[in-house]
């Protein structure tokens, strides 16, 4: 499939009252077509800065894209002036944030919210905007949405807000959406029914999605696709079904274990990861994860891995799976999923002699 | 929206009547007024008084009549501009007061609202520091030390404009300059304040996302959602005014209220004391009313009920 | 995939021993860290605006007590054979204060003309009071006026705004309409009712000031307690079994400080201000109590023929005002970074 967005080794820093953060240190990934890309890590894993980056959202100050490049159609996102950029937003890329209560201006209809894009980008106005801003209440799946044009954010619910973000996201058929954790904030109820809008939004449109969140389980459910994001780099990357039983790296691991499922023995403790994230003011020499990785090894602390491939779709970026690693034993959970469900991948067969390759 | 306008009306009265007794049990009952000092009194202002407030009745009677009278408009009578009724005093001075105070009020919002949008969207720049330097300075110096400064550079030393009195609309720019710089540096600093407040708004980063270009971002999406808390100073403002009127118009020889007030003072014309607060009083609160009704209006979350 | 088969860097095979993993070590919390009151303080030292000020109102508050006793004279002595004498310094001559002043057309030397030998610093007022000892002693009263003002606002604001914080309910809904009906008073028109009815004097425009001016303090505490009292340490503490007098004096007041130290800092040059302004339009302290009201008042009647005798008192209240509204400021911004621009 055609390659739409891509992201090359792309850094952004915050210069701090206390000194530089390197938020996202040299990432690099395609979005296709079509296709869902989950984006998952931990709080201050650099994902939702990845997102607005690739809008250029980065307050500046303090923020600054300061390497990489993000091409979409073959342009490059980083090199276009301010001007040139506000045709993208919203028109080939529009973004979903995640506080449906914060993210609607209180003091304007929705109408006007919505129509705003429209004139902006296709030049609609008067009743082919009112025409329009229908059809997209409809998709968005607002019901009597003729009453809604003149009514203002705080009179809906927090779902029925969530829609109209996503109506607005949507105004101009964007190529790419990405959805910095769209269902975060929202009830489990609501959160199922708006995963089922963006899935059955993007059949309709065609539109690739960037899906931000730290949610495995909806990671499951929307992605095709997934990067492991932690300390401001992407560890692991792989097609859903690598990631969930065949993963690699002691983080994706520890995530994966983190993850309660109902079969599990209730009298034992859930498996968490020890520790904190590294401090990007000054990030650590090395793996940043090693310092939290029950399975680092002396070189974890000095030099950083290279990303590794496994297969054409999968790499991760660790040391155990350099050739003179020594197998390791990867946590039960992990080991019960691989032979369970993937019985034939190497990996399971790497597992059942003892060890990882 | 009714509920709030009904509840906003009735702090208000309560508000005045409170001002209003204060007043009177002020005139009544402490040493140094008239109602005390019978003796300092001419025959005929004695019989006045006695006519209007029933000196001998019980402190109650006199209370009501106290009220009743001012409801009427009945303020009294000055002791002395020639026992004329106080009322009279304050509409003859009502005029230039009320053009001062509403120029004032005009070019400070305006330069207010200039200065402070300008220097949030300027953020941490040298407009954005001298906008403040300006603003700090507008709040620290006293209107009335400015006035002077004004008075004696512009007026007496280059001879510019007019010195004092009310005459043309020259005579107006001193006074109203110099009522309006606190007025100008209160509302510059606010609206930075909230400017900068909305710009970190997920609603405003929505609004970048949408691919707006900075201006409809700055005056649909930041300036309006900036100005709605802005109408609140308008309250504190017009107190201010009403402070500042005393010393501009003591200044500037105006012949508005603030002088009126102020000269009251200075002759112990008690009648005139009262009339003026009350009036000043029921000014204050009208303005109190206009602004949170304006914020009603203003703001869809209120005007339309619901959660704020 | 060609990059599978690149031969892979070969490294020292010591590197690729596990290590044991120290689990206090991946808890510890690296870097130092501040208490509250560091972490301002360090805000604070950054800020140089605020720093100034804060030198500038030490020196000032220090002049005000040993200003007069430099000079060595007395703010009440009158001579009428050296009235208006205009500023002299010696050195400082080129800066204005060369004792000439210009009447009419012409420039004079009061020095000279009425023979004067010594020089008076800021020079002397109609009555021949040197003006250095009484402006000192004026920023003294005002200091003072200021501090005391805003200590009762602050004691006052912070009962009310309290217990109607932490008992909530009726007590709160009774005390907050009270205060609704109150704001809409003008504070300024209470205040000079209430100096109408005392004698004029410094006590009573501390009285007449505190009379509304601890409102705003007490809706700062209270709006601050609410909020506090439903965050989780306070509910913790509860449930922990804390009392009354500890929840206040231990969790909700050390974390009400912050607000109710800028909100003072603001309320000292308010405080400065009303003084200034009350003896301005004649109701202030009584003569010769100095305060730099009423020498602005008296230089404000000589502004035509000698401007020094405004400038210099304004000069001095400007620069108070000033530097009490950028150290507040500045104190606002280290205490609360959050509202930081």
């Amino acid at each position: 499939m055609e390659t739409i967005l891509s992201v090359r080794d792309l850094n952004v820093a915050f210069h701090t009252f206390a000194g530089t953060v390197q938020a996202v240190r040299g990432v690099s990934f395609d979005l296709k077509k079509g296709e869902t890309l989950a984006i998952v890590g931990e709080s201050g894993s650099g994902k939702s800065v990845t997102s607005k980056a690739i809008m250029r959202l980065i307050p500046n100050p303090p923020g600054e894209i300061t390497k990489g490049e993000i091409l979409f159609e073959g342009r490059d996102l980083v090199k276009l002036s301010d001007k040139e950029m506000q045709k993208v937003r919203g028109r080939d890329i529009a973004m979903i944030f995640q506080d449906p209560m914060t993210s609607l201006n209180p003091t304007m209809t929705i109408f006007k919210q919505i129509a705003e894009g429209l004139k902006r980008h296709q030049g609609l106005t008067g009743d082919a905007a009112k025409k329009r801003t229908l059809e997209l209440l409809t998709l968005v799946g607002i019901p009597n949405p003729e009453a809604r044009l003149k009514q203002y954010p705080h009179q809906l619910s927090g779902g029925m807000r969530q829609r109209i973000v996503i109506a607005i996201a949507l105004a101009c058929n964007p190529k790419v959406l990405i959805a910095d954790e769209p269902t975060t904030a929202l009830d489990v109820t609501i959160q199922a029914q708006i995963l089922e809008l963006l899935k059955d939004i993007q059949q309709k449109t065609g539109t690739a999605i960037i899906f931000i969140t730290h949610d495995l389980g909806v990671v499951a459910n929307m992605a095709d696709r997934v990067a492991v994001m932690y300390a401001g780099k992407l560890i692991e990357k792989g097609t859903v079904d690598e990631i969930f039983y065949e993963p690699r790296h002691p983080y994706t691991w520890g995530l994966l274990g983190s993850m309660p499922r109902p079969s599990d023995d209730r009298t034992l403790d859930l498996p968490a990861i020890p520790g904190t994230p590294p401090n990007l003011l000054h990030p650590p020499a090395g793996d940043a994860f090693a310092p939290r990785n029950k399975y680092a090894m002396k070189i974890d602390f000095e030099k950083e891995p290279p990303m590794f491939p496994i297969s054409e779709t999968h790499e991760a970026a660790t040391w155990l799976l350099h050739p003179q690693a020594p197998a390791v034993e990867p946590p039960p959970a992990i080991r019960e999923l691989a032979l369970k469900y993937r019985p034939d991948s190497a990996f399971a067969k790497s597992l059942l002699k003892g060890g990882q390759v | 929206m009714g509920r709030y306008l009904a509840q906003r009306l009735t702090y208000g009265v309560l508000t005045f009547l409170l001002i209003a007794s204060f007043t009177f049990f002020l005139m009544d009952l402490l040493p140094g007024s008239p109602f005390q000092n019978q003796e300092k009194l001419s025959p005929e202002q004695l019989t006045i008084l006695k006519d209007k407030y029933g000196l001998n009745d019980p402190l109650p009677q006199r209370y009501a009549t106290y009220m009743v009278n001012m409801f009427q408009g009945d303020l009294g009578v000055s002791f002395k501009y020639d026992s004329r009724p106080v009322t009279d005093l304050i509409m003859e001075r009502i005029g230039p007061s009320a053009q001062l105070g509403a120029q004032a009020l005009i070019l400070g919002v305006l330069a207010g609202l200039l200065l402070g949008v300008v220097a949030a969207l300027r953020h941490n720049t040298s407009i954005d520091y001298g906008a403040m330097f300006i603003s700090v300075i507008g709040i620290s110096v006293p209107s009335f030390v400015f006035a002077s400064l004004l008075q004696y550079y512009v007026g007496v030393k280059w001879g510019a404009l007019p010195v004092a009195f009310w005459e043309s609309p020259a005579h107006t720019i001193l006074p109203t300059i110099s009522l309006s710089l606190g007025v100008t540096a209160s509302i510059a600093r606010f609206v930075r304040t909230e400017m900068l407040e909305v710009t970190g708004q997920d609603y405003v980063t929505l609004a970048k996302a949408k691919g707006l270009d900075g201006q409809s971002i700055t005056w649909k999406h930041m300036v309006r959602n900036a100005l709605i808390p802005a109408i609140t100073i308008l309250g504190p403002m017009t107190a201010a005014l009403i402070t500042g009127t005393f010393v501009i118009e003591k200044i500037f020889a105006v012949p508005g209220l603030g002088e009126l007030f102020v000269s009251s003072i200075t002759q112990n014309d008690y009648t005139v004391i009262m009339g003026t607060t009350l009036f000043f009083s029921a000014v204050f609160i009208v303005m109190i009313l206009i602004v949170d009704l304006l914020y009603g209006v203003v703001d869809p979350r209120i005007r339309l009920g619901g959660n704020k | 995939m060609a990059e599978q088969n690149m031969k892979m860097e070969q490294y020292d095979s010591s590197l690729f021993q596990q290590v044991e993993l120290n689990e206090q070590a991946a808890e510890r919390i690296s870097g130092k860290s501040l208490n509250f009151w560091q972490d301002a303080w360090m805000r604070l030292r950054k800020n140089k605006a605020a720093i100034m000020s804060l030198i500038i109102i030490l020196i000032l508050s220090l002049l005000s007590i040993f200003g007069p006793m430099l000079a060595g004279r007395d703010a009440y002595e009158q001579s009428i054979t050296k009235a208006k004498l205009p500023p002299k310094v010696t050195g400082l001559e080129w800066a204005g204060f060369d004792g000439v002043s210009t009447l009419g057309e012409k420039e004079i030397n009061f020095y000279e003309t009425k023979k004067v030998e010594e020089n008076y610093w800021f020079g002397t007022d109609h009555l021949g009071r040197d003006l250095w000892s009484r402006v000192w002693e004026g920023t003294r009263v005002s200091l003072f006026i200021g501090l005391m003002a805003a200590i009762i606002d602050v004691i006052v604001g912070v009962t009310y705004g309290g217990i109607s914080a932490y008992n909530g309910g009726r007590v709160d809904n009774i005390m907050q309409r009270i205060v609704e009906v109150l704001t809409g008073v003008p504070n300024l028109i209470l205040i000079i009712l209430f100096i109408l009815i005392l004698e004029p004097g410094i006590t009573t425009i501390i009285l007449a000031m505190t009379i509304t001016g601890w409102i705003g303090m007490s809706r700062l505490v209270r709006g601050q307690i609410l909020k506090l009292k439903n965050q989780e340490f306070v509910l913790a503490a509860r449930t922990l079994g804390a009392s009354s007098t500890r929840l206040i004096f231990k969790h909700l007041i050390p974390n009400t400080l912050g607000t109710i130290i800028i909100s003072l800092m603001f309320t000292i040059p308010g405080a400065i201000f009303f003084e200034a302004f009350l003896s301005f339009i004649g109701l202030g302290l009584a003569p010769p109590q100095p305060s730099l009201g009423t020498l602005i008042n008296e230089g404000y009647r000589e502004l035509k023929t000698f401007p020094f005798l405004l400038v210099v008192p304004s000069t001095v209240i400007v620069l108070l005002m000033v530097s009490f509204n950028m150290l507040a400021d500045g104190l606002r911004d280290a205490f609360d970074p959050r509202l930081r621009r």
